[in-house]
């Protein structure tokens, strides 16, 4: 009895069970959500923070406190920096997400399940967060996506220190203070935190808890903040709407200020928009949650008692139960124990007490379901294909450029879209595999279907939950459409088209408001190739001033300096002017005497300055051998359609013959393929042996003009494995003939299966190209 | 701790933060070393303001040292003494010492010494020193700013500069309107503010597009739009006193360069001359010629003279498919070669004489562009490149100075830089010159000013100083068409927003 007593909760020891509880709960949503940042979205993180920077200077302090939000956005973009190790940038959004629950959950008093609210924002914010995808590459304020996790933060600490002033005089100066100060700073979220002090002001008001006089300046500072929260932010956009004053622009606008040019959206509308609105769903979710919490609780009906007890009693019978059963499992195996009712002989007062020890435990349960319900809510509703994190996969090797990586990441997916094979291809051509692996994969180069029609259908078809949030929001289409742009500037770049790189990475430099440093060392690298020592060395000056790519920056600029650094540039076409421009420039520039010399000035690793030569002389070999002209806009990303220009095929380096042939192979230009093979094949492989794409695209076309019987009378010696693939394709022909045609997709399918190079090479359908 | 004394704590932290960023530009007087070495080097600062000259309103001429070392120390010695002292990586001068300095020393020179401080001693390197003008340039300029980029416009913004100071206001921002349209050509009649017009126009809104007409603090949107070649008002130019704007009327185009270091290529696909009367929004054809691209007219300071650019080209297709003649052009884009021509006016007929050849650079398989001729009619400064219209994107365009009364022509290199010298601007006075040069980098134009003294000899040009001197390294925008004017601008800002958002007013053809 007096063991039974002991256990039973008193205050003191509920307390700190609950505290358990709290601190428990907390925990593990902070340990999923770093999970959920750190592993999952890991490489989200990752290409954010490539698409953003922090600069350790005035100058960009100051440029971001010219836009509402400025403050916000520049903590945030100082945060996001450390994105970089998405571990630690899932930490971060992790605490900063749990640091949020936690004061709301003090500030509102939650308890119990009504605490469970407080995760709520975090949850929305991790899944808004995570919904522009393939956006994340786009030039946006990449800082925005992150920053609520911070303003929530921020909103919830204004109001914590307006409640901690007892004074109301300065409580009434604190909330113009708030008003004032962190509308400019926060945007937005300024006027969510004066909210919360209006609405707290009122609850106060309203719940009686002070005297008449009280109340009056209670209310003349809720008239005050209200107006204060409408006057700043016109105060403050003045010059700008005071032409067209829209309330809601008013509010919004400080959000949407950076995002504006694709503000009309519905990415923008649902990921920005939403956001915006986000601090109202948790106003309203607070304070209902908090007049639950604070609701004094009714007794509850005896009836209900009863069943209760009921419901308990079955369980700690059922409990006991089992515990005996184990007991009496390891005592006597096999004899059968007399089930008896563990309540029996209790007292009253020791039942209610078991009651209410099993009541805690319930709750506490039902804290946990939920929680997890909530985790999986989070895990589902931010659903992406696997496209898409393989994606951000390359992405992030190709940085470092890690080209084995890309190939192992790519050779995961079975249904690789546009960007993996446009990223594979590449792999493929730095590690040298690309004549022999070409058409190894489904689709690729030129002949890539665009991801939409490809994932977007099997998504639909095969993917209920993707089908779910296609059909609710096409937010897929607009976001998967956008995986034809991700980085392409970076892989024309690696390609040598270094022209139409800095076009587009000045492009989306300006659309990221001079932010990015992914874009920047596109143009870095750009500008290396080309030889513009003086711009490279401008991109480069800012990317040494950030904290992770300085050390990439260093290298570079001790590149620059290096005696070969000019070797390989590639004239000026036919402008002599140009010609002699540039070599005036090289005269002028002051060298380092050797690589060691500009290693040893800029403290790298002289290895590493070679490995930048090393990649840039083969960029420049790449480079187009004659000038052309291209037209304005987007390219669509057919790298290899791009750099097949016939008419300088006998002035390339061997190197980019290769892909010039590859090129022509993926876009059926038969007779140059064929013109330009044979004599390759015959001067460099006279006993046959040529990479697989070669002899296989050369094999398709002779087996397409000749006929089974006559495709091997040439010259060229097959491989016995080409020889038996082609002989195991004609009798498939001969088997489906009349039932499909051999452009048919199973024709296509087989080919793909069984060659390497016949895939594109036969079929002479060339309606799959039209919509290039 | 008690909850009072934490707020406590955290409201003085945060009032030492905000104090700590107010007071984190400010620079104190230093001292310069007495025990040092001599270097006989000079001194690699940025940016370039060795050996140079400064009008005597300029604002302070901060710049960096390009060097890595313990300390530095900068001193500014004028003719009488006086001396201004600063620390730091970067110098930065008290606006109000440097303005007594070069006050005080008009028509003299400021000796700077260098010191920098290395392994615990300091080296003084070879003192030079810099010229301050007698001659006071105008106090702003006005300028385009714009992302040296190639399709896209996100954001230009017209930009004056008071460069007696630091101050930059944007009197017109394309953000503010709803679709981000092109902003471009502004034009001031006099360098004088009354009366100025620029064009706001966008491909995809052809409604809303047109040019922006300022009569002192009213402004009016004119469609600007020539009938004759369905085309619109293109370069102005303003007479220095009535009503009238001389316009080029051009069907521009751009293309791009896969390998060159010159990446963009802008040409017109036909172009011709017109002249509009701003007050009656009316406009009549000075010149329509198919084989003659004229453009950029300039009015001498008279105003009875028009000088502007022509290419002859005989097109093998007609302005009547413009697309196609595009086309055509592409690939002649790099044939395309102007000369300088000059014709009268009568302003009482409203007629124009027989074009004149003024400079012949076709001939020399040459294009010679942007004729600016100095106030006292004595000088004409022109930009000539390779080929093409648009010489910003070529790298060896120069400027090349004519002299007006002899004849006398020479390619101006006290001026011209290792890169592209293009658009230019003659100060009231004809003594300074404001020009846009590539030469830093190759991609970002920068502002440049000389001192032009009467036999037309310019002084080393420097870039217009900024408060820090890394500004230039880190703005990625170009400074595009700098107008030198006198005064600032008068107009109110929101007024301009007001009518970029009206419709335009038909311009009338004659």
């Amino acid at each position: 009895m007096q063991e039974t007593l002991a256990s039973a909760p008193t205050m003191a020891n509920r307390r700190k069970r609950v505290f358990t509880q709290e601190t428990l709960t907390s925990l593990a949503f902070f340990l999923f959500l770093w999970y959920f940042w750190g592993v999952r979205y890991g490489d989200y993180l990752f290409a954010a923070q490539e698409n953003s920077i922090f600069l350790y200077d005035y100058e960009y302090f100051s440029r971001w406190l010219q836009v509402p939000e400025g403050l916000l956005c520049y903590a945030t973009s100082f945060l996001m920096q450390f994105f970089y190790f998405p571990i630690l940038g899932g930490a971060i959004l992790a605490a900063l997400t749990i640091a949020g629950q936690i004061l709301m959950a003090r500030l509102a008093e939650l308890k119990g399940v009504a605490r469970l609210t407080s995760f709520l924002p975090g949850a929305f914010v991790a899944v808004s967060s995570t919904w522009p995808a393939y956006y994340v590459y786009i030039p946006y304020e990449q800082p925005l996506i992150f920053s609520e996790s911070l303003a929530i933060l921020v909103a919830l600490g204004g109001f914590a220190l307006y409640r901690a002033f007892e004074n109301k005089r300065w409580r009434s100066l604190l909330g113009v203070a708030l008003v004032v100060v962190l509308y400019p700073l926060v945007g937005f979220w300024g006027f969510f935190a004066t909210a919360l002090c209006c609405a707290w002001e009122l609850a106060r008001l309203l719940s009686g808890w002070k005297e008449r006089d009280v109340r009056k300046v209670a209310l003349g500072g809720v008239v005050l903040l209200a107006l204060g929260a409408i006057l700043a932010p016109l105060f403050w956009h003045w010059e700008s709407f005071y032409l067209s004053i829209k309330s809601n622009d008013v509010f919004l606008r400080g959000l949407l200020e950076d995002v504006r040019y694709d503000k009309s959206s519905l990415v923008a509308r649902v990921a920005y928009g939403g956001a915006a609105l986000a601090p109202l769903t948790i106003l309203i979710v607070l304070f209902v949650a908090r007049t639950i919490a604070c609701r004094p609780k009714k007794a509850p009906s005896a009836r209900r008692v009863a069943r209760q007890e009921e419901r308990y009693r079955a369980r700690i019978v059922a409990k006991e139960n089992k515990r005996k059963a184990r007991e009496n499992d390891s005592k006597r195996k096999g004899k059968s124990e007399t089930r008896s009712d563990p309540l029996a002989g209790l007292s009253e007062e020791e039942k209610r007490a078991r009651f209410e020890r099993e009541r805690e435990r319930a709750r506490v349960r039902l804290v946990w379901e939920l929680l997890v319900v909530l985790a999986a809510f989070v895990f589902l509703a931010a659903y992406h294909t696997k496209s898409f994190f393989i994606v951000l996969k390359q992405t992030r090797a190709l940085a470092v450029e890690d080209w084995e990586e890309i190939l192992r990441v790519e050779a995961n997916d079975l249904f690789p879209i546009n960007p993996e094979i446009q990223m594979r291809n590449l792999a493929l051509f730095y590690t040298g595999q690309l004549t022999e692996r070409a058409f190894e994969r489904p689709v690729g180069g030129l002949a890539t279907l665009p991801v939409t029609g490809y994932d977007y259908g099997r998504a639909l078809h095969g993917n209920l939950l993707c089908k779910f949030k296609v059909k609710l929001f096409t937010l897929r289409r607009d976001t998967e459409q956008c995986a034809e742009r991700v980085l392409c500037e970076l892989l024309y770049c690696y390609w040598g088209q270094t022209n139409i790189a800095a076009r587009i990475a000045t492009n989306n430099l300006i659309a990221s408001e001079d932010r990015s440093a992914s874009f920047l060392r596109t143009l870095a690298i750009a500008a290396m190739v080309n030889g513009e020592d003086k711009l490279a060395r401008r991109y480069l000056r800012t990317l040494s001033q950030t904290l992770f790519y300085r050390d990439w920056a260093a290298v570079r600029l001790a590149y620059l300096e290096t005696p070969g650094f000019y070797e390989g540039v590639r004239d000026y076409h036919d402008d002599e002017a140009f010609g002699e421009l540039l070599k005036k420039r090289q005269e002028e520039r002051p060298r380092a005497a050797s690589d060691e010399d500009a290693a040893k000035r800029y403290g790298v690793d002289v290895d590493e300055i070679r490995n930048v030569a090393a990649t840039v002389l083969r960029m420049r070999e790449l480079r187009p051998v004659v000038d052309y002209t291209t037209t304005r806009g987007y390219p669509n990303l057919v790298f290899l359609y791009q750099l097949a220009k016939e008419e300088e095929f006998d002035e390339s380096p061997r190197d980019r013959q290769d892909i010039i042939l590859i090129s022509a192979l993926m876009q059926k230009k038969k007779d140059f393929f064929l013109e330009h093979i044979e004599p390759i094949l015959k001067k460099e492989y006279p006993n046959g042996g040529a990479p697989k794409a070669y002899e296989q695209g050369y094999a398709t076309w002779r087996f397409q003009a000749f006929g089974r019987d006559k495709w091997k009378d040439c010259d060229y010696k097959f491989s016995p494995e080409t020889i038996e693939l082609f002989e195991q394709f004609a009798d498939y022909i001969v088997a489906v003939q009349g039932v499909s045609g051999t452009s048919s997709d199973e024709v296509q399918e087989v080919l793909r299966n069984s060659c390497r190079g016949m895939y594109w090479g036969y079929a002479s359908d060339e309606s799959v190209f039209n919509h290039y | 701790m008690k909850k009072t004394q934490t707020i406590k704590l955290v409201l003085v932290s945060l009032s030492v933060a905000a104090a700590f960023l107010a007071s984190s530009g400010c620079r104190h007087a230093a001292k310069a070393p007495s025990i040092y070495d001599e270097s006989s080097e000079l001194p690699v600062v940025y940016p370039d303001y060795v050996e140079t000259t400064f009008p005597p309103n300029i604002a302070p001429a901060n710049f960096m040292i390009e060097e890595d070392a313990q300390d530095y120390v900068v001193r500014l010695t004028g003719a009488d003494g006086a001396v201004v002292c600063v620390s730091g990586k970067k110098a930065i001068f008290p606006e109000k010492q440097w303005r007594k300095l070069l006050n005080a020393n008009r028509g003299g020179k400021i000796a700077v010494d260098v010191f920098v401080k290395k392994d615990g001693k300091w080296l003084k390197y070879k003192t030079f020193e810099n010229d301050v003008s007698n001659d006071p340039t105008d106090a702003y300029l006005a300028y385009r700013l714009i992302e040296p980029g190639y399709d896209y416009g996100h954001r230009i913004a017209l930009a004056q500069r008071h460069v007696e100071n630091f101050d930059e206001q944007l009197f017109f921002d394309n953000r503010n309107t709803a679709s981000s349209p092109c902003v471009n050509c502004h034009s001031f009649q006099d360098r004088k503010t009354d009366r100025f017009l620029f064009h706001y126009r966008r491909t995809d809104d052809p409604i809303h597009g047109g040019t922006i007409v300022v009569n002192g603090r009213q402004a009016v949107k004119l469609s600007g739009k020539v009938d004759v070649d369905g085309i619109n008002c293109t370069y102005p130019s303003w007479r220095p006193s009535g009503d009238l704007v001389a316009f080029s009327a051009n069907y521009t185009r751009q293309f791009f360069h896969s390998l060159s270091s010159q990446k963009l290529e802008v040409f017109d696909a036909f172009s011709d001359l017109v002249l509009m009367d701003a007050a009656k929004n009316e406009i009549r054809v000075i010149a329509k010629t198919d084989d003659e691209f004229e453009t950029f007219p300039y009015w001498a300071p008279d105003g009875n003279t028009l000088y502007y650019c022509s290419a002859h080209v005989v097109p093998n297709t007609t302005q009547d498919s413009p697309e196609v003649r595009v086309e055509e052009m592409v690939k002649r884009a790099t044939d395309l070669r102007y000369n300088i021509y000059k014709m009268s006016f009568d302003e009482s007929t409203l007629t124009f004489g027989t074009p004149e050849l003024v400079v012949d650079a076709a001939s020399q398989g040459r294009s010679a562009l942007f004729p600016r001729i100095s106030p006292d009619g004595k000088w004409l400064v022109y930009t000539l490149a390779e080929s093409g219209t648009f010489s910003i994107w070529r790298p060896e365009a120069d400027l090349y100075l004519l002299n007006l009364e002899t004849g006398d022509v020479r390619a101006w290199d006290e001026v011209n830089g290792g890169d592209s010298d293009s658009y230019h601007s003659w100060s009231s006075s004809g003594r300074w010159l404001v020009f846009s040069s590539r030469r830093e980098d190759g991609q970002y134009t920068r502002l440049y000013l000389t001192h032009v003294d009467e036999n037309g000899v310019a002084t080393k040009p420097f870039v217009i100083p900024q408060r820090d001197p890394e500004h230039n390294r880190r703005r990625y925008k170009s400074y595009n068409v700098p107008e030198m004017i006198v005064e600032p601008i008068k107009i109110d800002y929101r007024e301009l927003v007001k009518t970029a958002k009206e419709e335009p007013l038909g311009t009338k053809n004659l």
